[in-house]
């Protein structure tokens, strides 16, 4: 039993980072773990912010640098966040696919439309998908039980770093670095590795509701 | 005569007496030691309640299996500590497991897990690695897929699908973070929070406290210290965190229950059929030295009883000990049939002619007993030969030491016979015995018939395992909410795959894997998950052989373009060559640390009957009423595999002996009549087996009217209304023939033990055991209906003066 247990942590880096690209990391109700009283209020308040859109589009740039690589790794497209179902993933540069992620997984949209699992069995998806719907509708609580939390700026014009408070985790994980206004408009991911994920979001928009296609996507078993 | 030669006489027979007084008490003695020497060592109860189950499996290897995955979860416990506040739950999970730690009880408490690395996995899967891929990747490479370019860029760009990660550099392509995605590490709902393993349920935080045991969860002494450990643990928490509720599974509890309530149930029913016995004693005999006589006989059959099933069997299964105590009843009723004859004898009374003629009636009541009681040995289930064991010495012992002992005993002639009573008693029998004389006893049995078919035709069955394994309901529902809580998987029914050799296993797994998911029979942990045969790793590595690295040019050519830098694509592509022979084997992978929760699923060399063999398990995630079937189809259609579902194989053998049983009952009734033919005559052979005849009848219809179901238990005992129930047409047949005049103090004998057989075995059927339940329930209603009709037996006047 112990190791599965070991690997949530893991799994629940995943949700975290996909919880926060998804620009609505967590509605905040009154924090059970109390906060550096410095920014406890900061962060609160961007992460109310960030939790008031039911969804959202925007664009996205993806820039990973790994040491393996002769240079950084750029992809760019557009993406659906829906706080109650999941996230859609177009990559329209180097190549083009589509990902829906949700309870069920990470699933690919085929040429017809249809959606196939996407490489691995997807078994460790179903959680990390299920892990971040729980950190979203949860609480900072979660957030501050992983990380230390540094804000600083404005409402208007902050920025937020995650640093994790526990080994387990810092196995993975360097820090978390988030910059944005109204909206989350950048991601910094430094693995503890050396490499590292950027990710930047322009043409923030909110929306009323996703597509009917792109729901029927979202909806899927 | 010579006074003096008498006198000689008298003290050569007071010398005798006092030698044979002697050796009772020698051999009661030894008993007595046999017991305390059990006892003084490590408690010979056996509150295992698996082991009361039937050996099922024809396969030895299974019943191996089930054997070794009951030890590999027999010591740990875990405990569920919820609340509605996440933080609350936490801190007293955090008390908790500290106040458990603290007590001793347990070898080791954990409520926060030790950081683990994660690169652990990888590493041990690492060195073999080009021998390690998805059925999706191999189709999809043997297929001639997508080009490797398109494979690469969705390696890199597309988001995390998989939950363990592995470097680009070691993995360009992905195949053994695919793999290793595949492995069924999660079949869990818990989460990691604050190093805590916590679920997520409901509204409620649950945080797990696992433990594990110094000892066997079957030894009283750890049994006992967990109890106290976690009473006192709970009584904190109920003071400093209100409201936090703590669930609680293991088997250690269920034993612990199981032998609490067994012996509530000894307790109970020991004093409740002593007490009643002693009152019933002396207000018909009045006289406490028949009382104290009665029950020395009875302890010593008793006690010679619990010797030599501990000798035997080496462990006292609780069934036994509390069938042992019903035991009582019966075992006194021998001296009662003494008392009777030397009270009605009175002033003529002599010992050992006594004896000599009360010795027929028993040793015919003795022998339809033990018959009884034989046929229970037959029946291959552990327990029911202990309480076979254990009966028959009892009754024999109680039978030698009442025409042994009590002669040595009962010198003097009565100085007091129960006359009012007896008369009273020959007045009732006469007065019943003229309602069913001569042609009546015709009508009785047309009567009988009448009342008993339509009983027939309602009767109904029931086969499950609970009546033999019942387990506490509360302790059943924590269970529950914990295997909800945690996703704690199924261990009851599994496959178990066997062969000559690790490689063989191997392939038989996979052949079953493979065949589950044709048939989309839903996912299973396997060995064969984590450990591919050596036949499957050497097919993954030609397959990448001819379809990646048949061209290293062009390889190396798509990676640089993919963005590898030189030195990492060559690196790569040499690891190929170089790791070429590397074969991940079941031994490796059983040496990594993280493998330990897992390792059941390898259960190694076993003795499989015709000598070793290498065997494994394979554990579905989900099994129902429905897919069992399957499962045991399929294991059917392969090779040294084969489907083991414990609860279900005793569940049919219950079955297939209630049917045999019933079979039984028609021989040994068959057996009881020709024995009492041979004795009583054609005629008062078939008068004497009359009435138990009809007590079987009408006790059937009776559970068919009342609408219980019948169980095999129901009709074992059945077999003992046979033979208890015939000691009655017995005792008043030869009562009858030794002394016409006498009957009324036979009857009163019958009666009285009667009542106490009823008393005893009256009181298991409020035993908390339901097998002694139904043992209970069916002896209470053969007896009475047995000691109805036993006047049937009473010969004719004629045959009386014959």
């Amino acid at each position: 039993m112990g190791l599965n247990l070991h690997w949530r942590r893991l799994v629940a880096v995943f949700a975290t980072c996909a919880a926060l690209v998804g620009g609505d990391a967590m509605a905040a109700p009154a924090p059970a773990v109390a906060p550096r009283p410095e920014n406890a209020a900061l962060v609160s308040d961007i992460t109310m912010r960030l939790a008031r859109a039911g969804a959202i589009r925007a664009d996205f740039r993806q820039t990973q640098t790994l040491s393996a690589m002769k240079q950084p790794l750029v992809s760019t497209g557009s993406m659906l966040f829906d706080r109650r179902s999941g996230v859609i993933w177009r990559i329209e540069t180097p190549y083009k696919a589509t990902y829906v992620i949700t309870d069920g997984g990470v699933r690919e949209a085929g040429a017809d439309g249809r959606l196939v699992a996407s490489g691995g069995g997807g078994r460790g998806v179903a959680q990390v998908s299920r892990m971040m719907r729980d950190m979203l509708g949860g609480d900072l609580s979660a957030l501050y039980a992983q990380f230390d939390v540094d804000a600083s700026g404005t409402p208007e014009r902050w920025r937020m770093v995650l640093r994790p408070n526990q080994p387990q985790l810092a196995q993975a994980i360097r820090t978390l670095e988030m910059r944005g206004g109204a909206y989350l408009g950048r991601l910094d991911m430094t693995f503890a590795n050396g490499n590292v994920t950027v990710l930047e979001f322009g043409r923030t928009t909110p929306v009323d509701a996703p597509a009917p296609a792109e729901r029927a996507w979202l909806e899927a078993r | 005569m010579n006074p003096a030669r008498d006198v000689i006489g008298a003290a050569g027979e007071r010398a005798r007496r006092r030698v044979q007084c002697a050796a009772w008490l020698l051999v009661a003695l030894a008993a007595i030691a046999t017991i305390l020497w059990r006892f003084s060592g490590p408690a010979p109860l056996q509150t295992n309640l698996l082991a009361l189950l039937p050996a099922t499996e024809a396969n030895p290897v299974a019943e191996r299996a089930v054997d070794m995955l009951g030890d590999a979860l027999g010591n740990r416990t875990v405990y569920l500590v919820t609340d509605r506040d996440a933080a609350r739950a936490k801190a007293a999970a955090k008390q908790f497991g500290a106040r458990l730690g603290a007590s001793g009880a347990f070898r080791s408490v954990t409520v926060e897990v030790p950081p683990f690395d994660l690169s652990q996995i990888a590493a041990t899967y690492l060195p073999a690695r080009f021998g390690l891929l998805t059925d999706a990747d191999r189709r999809s490479l043997e297929q001639g897929g997508a080009a490797l370019g398109e494979r690469l860029a969705r390696r890199l760009y597309a988001p995390p699908v998989d939950g363990l990660q592995t470097a680009v550099a070691d993995d360009p392509f992905g195949w053994l973070q695919h793999w290793l995605g595949e492995l069924p590490l999660a079949a869990s709902n818990l989460s990691l929070e604050d190093g805590m393993l916590v679920s997520h349920r409901d509204g409620a935080t649950g945080v797990l406290v696992m433990t594990s045991l110094p000892g066997s969860a079957y030894e009283s002494r750890v049994q006992h210290a967990v109890r106290i450990a976690t009473a006192d643990a709970e009584r904190a928490l109920a003071t400093d965190f209100r409201g936090v509720r703590v669930d609680r599974a293991g088997a250690v509890f269920y034993a612990e229950a199981a032998r609490a309530s067994a012996e509530r149930d000894v307790h109970v029913i020991g004093a409740v059929s002593l007490a009643g016995i002693a009152l019933l004693l002396m207000s018909v005999f009045r006289s406490p030295r028949l009382l104290v006589l009665a029950f020395a006989s009875t302890a010593f059959g008793i006690v010679c009883a619990l010797a030599a099933t501990l000798l035997v069997f080496g462990k006292l299964h609780l069934l036994t000990l509390v069938f042992g105590v019903s035991l009582i009843g019966e075992a006194v009723d021998y001296s009662i049939q003494y008392f009777v004859a030397y009270l009605s004898a009175g002033r003529q009374w002599d010992a050992r002619r006594g004896a000599a003629a009360v010795r027929p009636a028993l040793a015919v009541a003795l022998a339809t007993s033990l018959l009884g009681y034989a046929i229970l040995m037959w029946v291959p289930f552990p327990a029911l030969k202990q309480i076979a064991c254990f009966a028959i010495v009892g009754i024999l012992c109680a039978f030698a030491a009442v025409t042994g002992f009590l002669p040595l005993m009962l010198t003097q002639a009565p100085r007091r016979v129960p006359s009012r009573a007896f008369s009273g008693a020959a007045r009732l029998l006469s007065g019943w015995q003229s309602l069913l004389a001569g042609r009546r006893a015709v009508a009785a049995a047309v009567l009988v018939a009448l009342v008993a078919i339509p009983g027939w035709a309602r009767l109904k069955s029931d086969d499950d395992i609970h009546l033999l394994v019942q387990r506490d309901a509360n302790l059943a529902r924590q269970e529950g909410n914990i295997r909800a809580a945690v996703g704690l998987a199924n261990t009851a029914q599994f496959f178990v795959i066997q062969g000559a050799s690790q490689e063989e296993v191997l392939e038989r797994s996979e052949a079953l894997v493979g065949a589950l998911d044709r048939q989309q029979l839903g996912l299973i942990q396997s060995i064969a998950t984590f450990v591919p045969s050596a036949k499957q790793q050497a097919h993954n590595r030609a397959v990448l052989d001819t379809r990646v690295f048949a061209d290293v040019a062009a390889l190396r050519e798509t990676l640089a373009k993919a963005g590898f830098r030189d030195d990492v694509a060559d690196a790569w592509i040499q690891a190929f060559s170089r790791d070429a022979r590397a074969t991940l084997s079941v031994d490796s992978w059983l040496a990594a640390r993280w493998s330990a929760p897992f390792r059941h699923l390898w259960l190694g060399r076993v003795d499989g009957g015709a000598g070793p063999v290498d065997a494994a398990l394979a554990i579905p995630e989900r099994v129902d009423a429905t897919n069992a079937a399957t499962f045991a189809a399929l294991a059917r259609t392969l090779p040294g595999v084969s489907w083991v579902d414990k609860a279900a194989s005793v569940s049919n053998l219950f079955g297939a002996y209630r049917v045999d049983s019933g079979l039984w009952l028609i021989g040994a009734l068959v057996v009881v009549a020709a024995l009492l033919m041979w004795r009583y005559g054609m005629r008062g052979g078939i008068a004497t087996t009359l009435p138990v005849v009809f007590a079987i009848a009408l006790t059937l219809a009776a559970f068919g009217y009342a609408r219980v179901p019948l169980t095999l238990f129901n009709w074992l005992a059945l077999m003992l209304v046979l033979g208890v129930g015939a000691n009655y047409a017995v005792f008043l047949r030869e009562g009858c023939m030794r002394d016409q005049a006498g009957i009324g103090a036979v009857w009163t004998g019958v009666l009285l033990s009667a009542a106490t057989t009823l008393l005893s075995f009256g009181m298991l059927g409020a035993s908390a055991m339901p097998a002694l339940r139904s043992f209970g329930t069916t002896l209470a209603i053969g007896i009475v209906l047995s000691v109805l009709f036993a006047p049937l037996a009473t010969p004719s006047a004629k045959e009386c003066r014959a």
